[in-house]
C-alpha cells in the first residue's frame, strides 16, 4: 500500500496502561506515550512510540547504535543486554534490551525497531521505534506487556 | 539606613535612626494598604462575575472568597504595621529632637570645661610665695579655678548622662516597635543558620529577620551555600506565619535561598536554588496559604526559582526551571488549590515555566516544558522514555483526564500517525508518501516479539533486573 508519512500505525495497549498526551510530558506532538500507574514506584514505567524518516542507508544495528550514544548522553553506565534481528529486507527488524542508570534509579530498557523500505526506492525508509522503560523491580512484570503490544502493531490501512 | 547626624560633644548619637526613612516606610505601608483594599473590591466584583456555574465555579468561587478574607488579614496587617512605624518615626523625631538640645548643652558645658581647664589661676599649685598674705590670695584663686573645672566637668557630664539615658530610651522603644512589628506579623521571629561539610569546603546557613532595606521592608532572609567539597548548608527563618528555609547540599557548589518582603510591588514570596555539580539545592518561602519553592538538584549547572506576589493586581505566581546536564529542576508556587509548577529533567538542556495569575482579568493559567534534544526538534523513544518516567507522577493526574480517548476507536485499537488523532496532533510532513507491504509488517513485529521473549526466556527477566542491580551498585561504589 502507498501511504503518507509519518505512517500510520494501529495497535493494543495491554490492560493497565493508559496513553497520554505526548506534549504533556515534554515529548513531540507526532509520538505515543503510555504509562503504567499501578507499578509506579519513583519511576513511571512508560512505553514509547516514534518514526524516523531516513533517506540514508542506515542499517538497523547502526541506528541501534545511534540510540545507545543518544542513551549515554543522557543516562550512566548504558550497556547492551541483547540484541536480535528479526523480519524480512522489506520491513527488518531489530530487538535490543539496555540496562542504564538514570536520576540515581537502575534501569531496563526494551527497544524494538522495524524500518519499513519504500518499495520503489530503496534508500527511502521510516523507522519506528517501540521502546518500553521500566524499573528492574517493574521489568519482569511488564516486559510481557510488551511483546503482546509489539506483536500487535499493524499498518493502518483503514480497513 | 543610617544617621548622617553629628554629636561631637556627647561623643554618641543617643537617638540613632533616619526619620525620613522610617516616614516613608510608613507612607508605603499605607498605600500598600490602600491597594490591597483595591485589591479586595476587584475580587469581590470577579466573586459576582456572571456566567460561569458548577463544581469548578463553585470550587473557584470558594477559593477567591478566602482570597479576600487573606486580602483582609493583608491588609489590617499592613495599616497596623504603617501605625506603628508611624508612632516609631514621632518617637524618634521627639527623641532626636531632644538629643539636639542635649548637644547644644553639651557643647555649652564643653566650652565652660575649656574655659576653666585653661584658667592661669590652676599654675599656682606648688609655687613658692615671700608672705603669708601672698599665699593666702594664690590660695584662694587656685580653689576657685578649681572649683570653676570640677563643676565645668560636672556639668558636661551630666550632659552625657542625660544623653545616655535617651540612648536607653531609644533603644527600648526600639525594641518595642520590633516586637510590635513581629506582633503584627502574628508571633515571635526566630532565626537560625547552620552548616557543616567537609574537604576545607565554604559553607554558609544564614537568616535575618524583618528590617527596612532598600526601599522595601524585608520580612526575613534565609539562605544556604555550599562551595567545593561534600556538605549541607541550611538557614530557617519563622515569624508568626511567615517561614523561609534554604538548603544546599552536595558538592562542588550549590546555594539556596528563600525571602519575603512588603514593598512598592506588594507582598512577594520568592526561593531560588541553583546547584553546579553533584549538587541539590532548594529554597522555600511561605506567608499563610501564599507559597513558593524552587528546588534543583543533578550535575553540571541546574537552576530553579519561583516568586508568588500579592498586590492591587491580584496574585501571581511563576516558576522556572533550568538544567544543564542529568539535572533536575523545579518551581512551584502556590495559593491554596491555585497552583503553578514547572520541572524539566534529562540533560543537554532542558527548560521549563509556568504561571498563574487571579485578579481583575480574570484567571490565567499557564505552563511550558521542554525537555530533551533541543538542538534537533526532535524526542526520540528511549530518550522520551527516561524523561516520561521520572516525571511521571508529576502528570498522572492530569494525563488521566485528558488522554484516555487519545486515538482509540470501538474495538480497543489505537490509531498513531497520519490517519490518527489527537495522538498525531501536529503531525507535519503529511504529503510525503511511502509505498510499504503490511503483511511484511505484521510478520516483522511477530517475530520481534518473539525475540523479546527469548531474550527474555534465554535470561529470565528477574536475573536481567538483578543484573541491572548490581550494575547500579558499581555506579554508587565509584561515585
Amino acid at each position: 500500500m502507498t501511504t503518507a508519512i509519518p505512517l500510520p500505525l494501529t495497535f493494543k495497549l495491554p490492560d493497565g496502561w493508559q496513553p497520554v498526551p505526548p506534549k504533556q510530558v515534554g515529548m513531540a506532538a507526532n509520538t505515543f506515550v503510555a504509562v503504567h500507574p499501578a507499578s509506579a514506584n519513583g519511576f513511571t514505567a512508560n512505553i514509547t512510540v516514534a518514526e524516523q524518516d531516513r533517506s540514508d542507508d542506515a542499517t538497523l544495528p547502526q541506528l541501534a547504535d545511534e540510540s545507545v550514544q543518544r542513551l549515554e548522553s543522557v543516562t550512566t553506565n548504558v550497556t547492551i543486554q541483547n540484541r536480535t534481528e528479526v523480519g524480512s529486507p522489506e520491513a527488518p527488524g531489530l530487538t535490543q534490551i539496555l540496562r542504564l542508570s538514570a536520576d540515581g534509579l537502575s534501569l531496563i530498557q526494551c527497544q524494538f525497531f522495524m524500518s519499513l523500505v519504500d518499495e520503489h526506492n530503496a534508500d527511502r525508509h521510516v523507522v519506528v521505534e517501540l521502546t518500553l522503560t521500566a524499573t528492574n523491580d517493574q521489568f519482569p512484570d511488564l516486559v510481557g506487556d510488551f511483546q503482546t503490544f509489539v506483536s500487535s502493531v499493524r499498518l493502518d490501512t483503514g480497513e | 539606613m543610617g544617621s548622617t547626624r553629628s554629636f561631637p560633644a556627647l561623643g554618641f548619637d543617643p537617638a540613632p535612626g533616619d526619620i525620613a526613612a522610617i516616614a516613608h516606610l510608613g507612607e508605603m505601608l499605607t498605600s500598600t494598604a490602600g491597594k490591597v483594599g483595591e485589591a479586595h473590591g476587584s475580587l469581590g466584583g470577579l466573586k459576582t462575575g456572571g456566567g460561569w456555574e458548577g463544581v469548578a465555579a463553585e470550587g473557584f468561587h470558594g477559593q477567591v472568597g478566602q482570597l479576600g478574607d487573606q486580602i483582609v488579614d493583608a491588609h489590617g496587617v499592613m495599616i497596623a504595621a504603617s501605625g506603628l512605624v508611624s508612632h516609631w518615626a514621632g518617637e524618634l523625631s521627639a527623641m532626636q529632637s531632644t538629643a539636639d538640645q542635649l548637644e547644644a548643652a553639651a557643647a555649652q558645658a564643653k566650652q565652660a570645661l575649656e574655659s576653666a581647664q585653661s584658667n592661669p589661676s590652676l599654675g599656682l599649685a606648688g609655687q613658692q610665695f615671700s608672705d603669708q598674705a601672698s599665699a593666702q590670695a594664690a590660695q584662694q584663686q587656685y580653689q576657685a579655678a578649681t572649683g570653676q573645672l570640677t563643676a565645668a566637668q560636672s556639668a558636661l557630664d551630666s550632659v552625657r548622662q542625660q544623653g545616655q539615658e535617651l540612648l536607653s530610651k531609644h533603644d527600648q522603644v526600639a525594641q518595642q516597635m520590633a516586637s510590635g512589628l513581629s506582633q503584627v506579623l502574628g508571633g515571635d521571629v526566630s532565626a537560625s543558620g547552620s552548616a557543616s561539610g567537609t574537604l576545607g569546603l565554604t559553607t554558609s546557613g544564614s537568616a535575618t529577620g524583618p528590617e527596612f532595606k532598600d526601599g522595601k521592608l524585608s520580612l526575613g532572609n534565609a539562605e544556604g551555600n555550599l562551595l567545593l567539597a561534600s556538605g549541607e548548608a541550611e538557614g530557617k527563618l519563622s515569624a508568626g506565619g511567615l517561614d523561609l528555609e534554604g538548603k544546599a547540599s552536595g558538592a562542588i557548589g550549590a546555594e539556596g535561598s528563600a525571602g519575603a518582603h512588603i514593598g512598592p510591588d506588594g507582598l512577594v514570596a520568592e526561593a531560588e536554588g541553583r546547584g553546579g555539580a553533584f549538587g541539590e539545592a532548594s529554597g522555600s518561602a511561605k506567608y499563610g496559604d501564599l507559597s513558593a519553592s524552587g528546588k534543583v538538584s543533578g550535575l553540571v549547572g541546574a537552576e530553579g526559582s519561583a516568586s508568588a506576589t500579592l498586590n492591587q493586581t491580584g496574585l501571581h505566581a511563576q516558576a522556572e526551571g533550568f538544567v544543564g546536564a542529568r539535572a533536575h529542576a523545579e518551581g512551584e508556587a502556590n495559593y491554596g488549590i491555585l497552583s503553578v509548577g514547572a520541572s524539566g529533567d534529562v540533560s543537554a538542556g532542558a527548560d521549563a515555566s509556568g504561571h498563574a495569575n487571579i485578579g481583575t482579568d480574570g484567571v490565567d493559567v499557564g505552563g511550558e516544558v521542554f525537555v530533551g534534544t533541543k538542538e534537533s526538534g526532535e524526542v526520540h523513544a528511549e530518550v522520551g522514555g527516561i524523561g516520561v518516567g521520572v516525571t511521571g507522577e508529576a502528570w498522572q493526574g492530569a494525563g488521566a483526564d485528558g488522554g484516555v480517548t487519545l486515538g482509540k476507536d470501538d474495538q480497543g485499537n489505537y490509531h498513531f500517525g497520519a490517519h490518527g488523532g489527537a495522538a498525531v496532533e501536529g503531525g507535519g510532513k503529511v504529503g510525503v508518501e511511502l509505498t510499504v507491504n503490511p503483511g511484511k509488517v505484521a510478520e516483522t513485529v511477530s517475530q520481534g516479539a518473539g525475540a523479546i521473549a527469548d531474550a527474555v526466556g534465554g535470561q529470565p527477566a528477574h536475573d536481567i533486573a538483578a543484573a541491572a542491580g548490581n550494575v547500579a551498585h558499581a555506579i554508587a561504589d565509584v561515585l
